[in-house]
């Protein structure tokens, strides 16, 4: 299959300005190993004792009468863990040692409030400090990569954010086409160095922009055909993403979200469907970017800002909890299957598990293992220690 | 006596911007006190109600006994009725005689973010906003604790005697009041044990359900003893962080950025000194240096919501045939009854990002030039090009939203186009942007012809943007 690059040198593009966005300055493609992360942010706290459910567990039962998941039900994974049976899709991918999961995964001092947790997920500070700035943020600010960080979403992330960062949000395929073709952000972005502060940055916004849209572009149109990935908003997200990674956009950071796992009532349909579609869409990009030989160069993150309450609440959902899981995909794990130690479902802070895995922990094995940044603590600003990814 | 500039920013923040009469008086030069506008603003008093919620009803039980097909019908038409009262506020917002009432009002719909699920649930709580938004905090918080929209959306029907929810007593004290790290999780705990049974009785009015409440002592800010849950409502505005935080977010949304520590200081006292009136901190706002200071004219960025409503009265426009301000919402991406989450809307620089932009730069351009596109009749605006083909489909479909052109060019009288383009440049744009190298580059680079492409091209600017 005819990529990118081969493209652009049989039809004599190679070093025109045309491909070659100016805010990111290109000098060469050599730094780039073709390593690059897809995250994927469950929004509302997933109930991740439902989602790898401790099937060995009475205390599990015992507190989840009506909400727990029958044994007979779960696909067993490794130490006492089995799927969700909407999680089925990622049976195959965990066997065949592409799934990483990590137990007990959370922070000190835990907030149970979505705003506040996920921001100290997106900003890797600890609960006490704030910052505008995002992990991911920082890191393509300090990264030597000029390529924009892509998020397909209808805004950019705060795990996305910093000063000058090279982030960029598109909803959709025609998000990109509509950017290229407008004549007045066209116009707009030939304009620099505005005095006034809040105009400036309204037309540096346009002009990061059009440049960027204008490169994403020039990979889209080389559009090869894709598997089927389920109907779905995130379906569509990850067959983008794929789309490009499959015409080596040299893009090493993407984005993608997922809400609605805020399930305080009837829980166990809404967590079923919203985990169907995360399973099935993961298990068609991982077939896509592995029949193309990009998946061992892919590293795809699972997160939620917290876990759930053990206990079911009255309206058969959970309340807001603490520490969960985090689940890494990709062709090239170190050390795959079940990792960290299940926290105990007995002893307990407030009704919540108590954590024993930084999850910063695993930034900075992301950060310094898949995005060949020297020192991650320069963005995670403490030592942590480093969980080998 | 104000300056253009300051009459436009006086105007962009306390209201929703400009009027062409306001433009027009000030060229003829008459008078303009801000202090009076101000007085006359807070003095009203008569809310002009919504007129989808008079009819409303509530969904009660029996009709749960329709079958399936109905009830999906009459959800349907829920829906559809809710969008009906969004789009009838905004239209309130772009005509009310008190700009001032509905912008505080914005304001506590996101202060107090909400999604109802029902026609007659939104129906009560935008009364409820709307009627105290220039009143008394106290009030508007024990109303809001009882709306019925309220009490679901933060799931307190759940929450019951022995199977405590604490979400709606943690953001009380996190959102509504205090701000995070003023209380403990102990105090959490006990909060929600007052508001167990606070719940949506079958007329879908609040009620307390006395089997689900919980009785027994609680022990809030150190304090034991049997609290109930209004007496934790005023336990915690006892606190003088509430009038802190509360008037701290009411000064940032006026001012554009966070208070000095000074002011905060003031308004911190006055709000609290007057027992919580409203309008104690927005008449020290509008006195404040710090308003009036220049660095801080047109440093701001309008809301989705703020620019569908100055483009209503900008341009004259008639909706009436359309779902116009739906799909405007929409794409923007700030809807009316569904805030993003609990934490109600984002504000300034973040609703401007690589997709909103675009977006926010073609609307007016839509709205302007769609409808000559659509008839052919007009093709002298930019040369016959379609300047729309590149925006969103589904907001192509709905932009009828007919502008009144004539209206706009009979107010100016003949002028020649580069002198009306500067009209319309010092009418709708802040003053510190007007004819810097920049804009003049983008309009030389543009073509639009006619006031509408005059017009248009003024709105497409990134400028229009600000407040």
């Amino acid at each position: 299959m005819q990529n990118r690059r081969d493209f652009l040198k049989t039809t004599g593009l190679v070093g025109t300005s045309l491909m070659v966005p100016k805010i990111f300055h290109l000098t060469s493609s050599s730094s780039f190993i073709g390593k690059r992360l897809v995250v994927l942010q469950l929004s509302g706290g997933n109930d991740w004792l439902n989602t790898f459910i401790p099937y060995q567990s009475d205390v599990y039962y015992r507190e989840r009468p009506r909400l727990g998941i029958k044994a007979s039900e779960i696909h067993k994974l490794s130490d006492g863990l089995g799927l969700n049976p909407s999680l089925i899709g990622l049976a195959d991918i965990y066997d065949n040692g592409e799934m990483t999961l990590f137990q007990g995964v959370g922070y000190p001092e835990p907030n149970r409030s979505h705003f506040r947790s996920m921001d100290i997920w997106h900003t890797a500070t600890d609960g006490t400090s704030y910052s505008d700035q995002g992990w991911l943020g920082k890191w393509s600010e300090k990264s030597k990569i000029n390529f924009p960080s892509l998020e397909i979403n209808d805004g950019l992330s705060l795990a996305m954010k910093a000063r000058g960062g090279k982030s960029m949000a598109v909803a959709n395929l025609n998000g990109i086409k509509r950017i290229t073709d407008d004549r007045v952000l066209q116009a707009v972005a030939h304009s620099h160095e505005h005095e006034h502060d809040m105009a400036s940055y309204l037309y540096k916004t346009a002009t990061n922009v059009t440049e960027g849209a204008n490169y994403l572009s020039s990979l889209i149109k080389l559009d090869s055909s894709s598997l089927n990935y389920p109907k779905s908003g995130l379906g569509a997200d990850l067959k983008l993403v794929a789309k490009l990674i499959k015409q080596d956009a040299e893009t090493r950071v993407f984005y993608t979200t997922l809400s609605g796992f805020d399930t305080h009532a009837n829980q166990r349909g809404t967590q079923d469907r919203l985990l169907k579609n995360v399973s099935d869409s993961l298990a068609a990009f991982r077939s896509d970017l592995k029949a193309d030989g990009q998946w061992d160069n892919t590293l795809v993150m699972v997160f939620s800002e917290f876990g759930r309450r053990v206990a079911q609440n009255a309206g058969g959902g959970t309340d807001h909890g603490t520490a969960g899981n985090l689940i890494l995909l990709g062709g090239d794990l170190k050390k795959p299957g079940v990792r960290g130690a299940m926290p105990s479902l007995k002893d307990l802070d407030h009704g919540d598990l108590i954590y024993n895995t930084d999850f910063r922990s695993i930034y900075a094995g992301v950060l310094e293992d898949w995005l060949q940044l020297k020192e991650a603590n320069q963005i995670l600003g403490t030592e942590l220690g480093k969980v080998t990814i | 006596m104000k300056t253009l500039n300051q009459l436009k920013h006086f105007y962009f923040r306390f209201g929703f911007g400009l009027t062409l009469e306001d433009y027009l008086s000030f060229k003829k030069g008459e008078e303009f006190s801000a202090h009076k506008w101000l007085e006359r603003q807070l003095k009203f008093n008569k809310t002009k109600p919504l007129p989808t919620s008079k009819t409303v009803k509530p969904f009660l039980p029996k009709d749960l006994a329709m079958n399936k097909a109905d009830r999906q019908e009459k959800i349907k038409e829920e829906r559809k009725i809710i969008l009906k009262i969004n789009r009838e506020w905004i239209k309130q917002m772009a005509t009310n005689e008190n700009p001032l009432q509905e912008k505080m009002a914005l304001f506590w719909h996101d202060h107090f973010a909400c999604s109802p699920k029902s026609s007659f649930m939104a129906s009560s709580y935008i009364k409820l906003i709307r009627r105290e938004a220039l009143g008394n905090f106290r009030s508007l918080l024990h109303g809001i604790s009882k709306e019925p929209a309220m009490l679901l959306y933060l799931n307190n029907q759940q929450n019951k005697k022995g199977h405590p929810n604490e979400n709606f007593a943690r953001e009380v004290m996190e959102l509504f009041t205090l701000g995070l790290g003023n209380y403990t999780e102990q105090d959490v705990k006990e909060s929600a044990r007052a508001f167990t049974g606070w719940s949506v009785g079958e007329d879908k009015k609040y009620r307390l359900n006395e089997r689900q409440h919980d009785f027994g002592k609680k022990v809030f800010f150190g304090e034991k003893k049997n609290w109930m849950g209004e007496e934790i409502i005023d336990r915690i505005l006892e606190e003088k962080q509430a009038a802190e935080y509360v008037s701290g977010k009411i000064g940032k949304y006026f001012l554009g950025i966070q208070p000095s520590q000074d002011l905060q200081n003031e308004l911190t006292e006055k709000f609290y000194n007057s027992d919580y009136e409203i309008s104690s901190v927005i008449k020290a706002l509008a006195e404040s240096g710090e308003f009036w200071s220049e660095k801080n004219i047109g440093q701001d960025i309008l809301s989705p919501v703020e620019l569908l409503v100055r483009m209503e009265r900008d341009f004259q426009l008639n909706t009436d045939e359309s779902n116009f301000e739906i799909i405007v919402q929409k794409s923007l991406g700030q809807v009316i009854f569904q805030p993003p989450n609990v934490a109600g809307w984002p504000s300034g620089k973040d609703w401007i990002d690589t997709s909103t932009l675009p977006t926010r730069l073609s609307l007016s351009r839509a709205i302007l030039l769609e409808n000559v596109i659509k008839s052919r009749k007009n093709k002298s605006f930019a040369q016959g090009e379609d300047l729309t083909e590149n925006l969103p489909k589904r907001l192509k479909k709905g932009l009828s939203a007919v502008p009144n052109i004539a209206a706009i060019d009979n107010a100016f009288g003949d002028l020649d186009y580069s002198t009306k383009t500067m009209e319309f440049a010092h009418w709708l744009l802040p003053e510190s942007v007007i004819a810097n190298n920049e804009m003049i580059d983008v309009i030389s680079r543009l073509n639009f012809k006619g006031t509408r492409g005059s017009l248009a091209l003024i709105a497409a600017l990134p400028e229009y943007q600000l407040k």
